[in-house]
């Protein structure tokens, strides 16, 4: 997928993000900015259900994201494949404290 | 900070791929992206050859600061007309219904791209013009 980076990294992103929002929206919450997502990540998703090692590599992902897709870096094929790796694991892991959830929520 | 060659760079991989993304009518919201990236790109190219940049808010992205930063000082220069910003907060506000609003389908992206169309061409010729002179 030679030049196809941006999508990799955007989609595997979003894919967490997505999930991420999926877990707020059982408990009525929603993030409006990237922000307001890291406060809710910090505050409440992460002590309660994701952890701290999660929470640190969601940063990793947001700032190789913003560096790569809007900043001045070209990522290697290296590090695009250990990025991706990592969203699947962390959407694999969110996905599942979703289900969960929903079964516990009685959805 | 990037390059104006940077920027442009990445502007144009990101517009090929959402031409090939529309063409193909594959992930309409993977393409809204790439389209708003691939704008971003050549706007900042842009406001490179007057050594200026954006920033973006702490834990976030530069969108609101590009808009301003386009309004002040292309359009204020007479680089480019007051409606290419204007279309270029429309594609940032349209992008927003993704987050907020659902997702994008089919006739959302025909529309997005029939007013992103435009607006790419009118940087491209900007970026050509303004490097040309100033390279020149």
């Amino acid at each position: 997928m030679d030049g196809h980076w941006p999508v990799t990294i955007d989609a595997g992103f979003y894919a967490v993000f997505h999930m991420i929002e999926a877990l707020n929206a059982l408990e009525c919450r929603d993030a409006y900015t990237f922000a307001d997502a890291l406060d809710i990540l910090e505050r409440i998703l992460a002590p309660r259900y994701l952890g701290q090692e999660f929470l640190g590599n969601y940063e990793y992902l947001f700032y190789f994201r913003r560096g790569a897709l809007y900043g001045a870096h070209f990522p290697s094929p290296v590090a695009v494949a250990r990025y991706a790796e990592l969203c699947e694991r962390m959407y694999a892991h969110v996905s599942a404290i979703v289900v969960e959830g929903e079964a516990a929520a009685g959805r | 900070m990037p390059t104006v060659d940077v920027h442009v760079v990445k502007a144009e991989q990101c517009w090929a791929l959402a031409q090939q993304y529309h063409a193909g009518k594959r992930e309409e919201f993977l393409c809204v992206n790439l389209i708003v990236y691939a704008v971003g790109h050549w706007i900042e190219a842009a406001l490179a050859l007057q050594h200026k940049h954006p920033s973006a808010p702490a834990r976030g992205v530069p969108h609101a600061d590009r808009e301003v930063l386009m309004r002040k000082f292309l359009v204020g220069a007479k680089w480019i007309e007051p409606e290419a910003a204007d279309t270029y907060a429309e594609l940032v506000a349209m992008r927003h219904t993704f987050a907020d609003d659902g997702v994008q389908d089919r006739a959302f992206i025909e529309q997005y791209v029939r007013i992103a169309e435009p607006l790419v061409e009118r940087l491209k010729r900007l970026i050509d013009d303004r490097s040309h002179r100033i390279r020149s």
